[in-house]
């Protein structure tokens, strides 16, 4: 965890995961005393390696990880996931109720309008996508 | 005290496979079908509980008389299903509203320690400032969630806690009795059809 941690600050990104998107990526807009967020988006690989993206953050957060919502018995239930990998061509889409970047320990407040800086991780490249705040 | 809060939550768990298994025996044999959800038949009173709304003020079972409510059971730091569900009852109530038919629409915090009436207000708010707010001791919450047929259970996560919660919406008609549920991924206008038609029904 300290090692992703140094490897996220790490001022000098050995560059982008090669071949990694983001569509249609945007952040819930904060309810009012809110300091959990959730980001969404569609990443899809179109490079012609197999990524492993194990490494999540976002500009201004203290911390962010990859949690997926599953619904389970009739219970919805949130849990932590380490990594996601995508085939060449393959892609997985972050959407409300399923899989989603939790975005926590927020500096300052975002506000609908802003646009938040997320960053994926693999092998030791980052990659970092702008998207809209909205609500 | 763990033990018998562990029992609420069987009881409810068990409440609501009951209560979901009554709603589909019936409305395949003699309710219209509903596209989203499943009605109970008998419907089941809910027993006396005592919590607090989003201003402080108490809230019990008198409170559900009167009006047809729709309650979701969740917790403002929740990050994506309770804002997803919330803003879906936003949608339900607007195309609701026009037709008269718009039932009340009901936060349960089951995050006490997190959720103060004051925090709830303001979040609800942000939604719609009619939709209200109820939170209170855990075994008043208990209370009514087994009376609902809903589950949560507090899940430790680095240095806090998330809480499993039902996903359902729960129907509450005027007589304060539960109607029925609605199961997602919810459809908006299969949702509005299905609610529309049973708070029309009466």
């Amino acid at each position: 965890m300290r090692a992703l941690l140094w490897l996220l600050l790490a001022p000098v990104a050995a560059g982008a995961c090669p071949g990694l998107e983001l569509h249609d990526g945007w952040v819930r807009a904060p309810l009012p005393g809110a300091d959990v967020l959730a980001a969404y988006g569609e990443l899809r690989n179109a490079g012609a390696s197999v990524l492993r993206i194990d490494g999540f953050g976002a500009d201004g957060f203290g911390m962010a990880m990859l949690h997926e919502t599953r619904l389970e018995n009739g219970m919805s239930r949130m849990r932590a996931r380490d990594a996601l990998v995508l085939a060449p061509g393959k892609s997985a889409t972050l959407a409300p109720g399923g899989m989603h970047l939790m975005l926590m320990q927020p500096a300052a407040a975002l506000k609908a309008g802003d646009r938040a800086q997320l960053r994926f991780a693999c092998s030791g490249r980052e990659s970092r996508f702008a998207v809209p705040v909205r609500p | 005290m763990r033990r018998a809060r562990l029992a609420v939550l069987l009881l409810g768990c068990a409440a609501l496979v009951a209560g979901v298994w009554a709603g589909r025996h019936w409305s395949a044999s003699r309710a219209p079908e509903l596209r989203s959800g499943v009605l109970l038949q008998p419907r089941r009173a809910i027993a006396e509980f005592s919590l607090q709304d989003q201003d402080g003020r108490p809230f019990g079972r008198e409170r559900l008389r009167g009006h047809w409510t729709l309650l979701f059971a969740g917790y403002t730091h929740c990050p994506d299903v309770c804002p997803a569900t919330l803003a879906l009852m936003k949608s339900l109530q607007r195309t609701l509203a026009g037709q008269g038919r718009a039932p009340h629409m009901l936060f349960l915090s089951v995050d006490p320690e997190r959720d103060a009436p004051a925090r709830l207000k303001d979040y609800v708010a942000a939604f719609d400032p009619a939709f209200e707010a109820v939170t209170g001791p855990a075994a008043q919450i208990d209370a009514l969630c087994a009376s609902l047929g809903l589950a949560y259970a507090r899940v430790p996560e680095g240095s806090g806690y998330s809480l499993d919660h039902s996903a359902a919406l729960t129907l509450i008609d005027a007589d304060a009795r539960v109607a029925g549920y609605f199961q997602p991924p919810f459809d908006l206008p299969a949702l509005a059809a299905d609610l529309g038609r049973v708070v029309a029904g009466s």
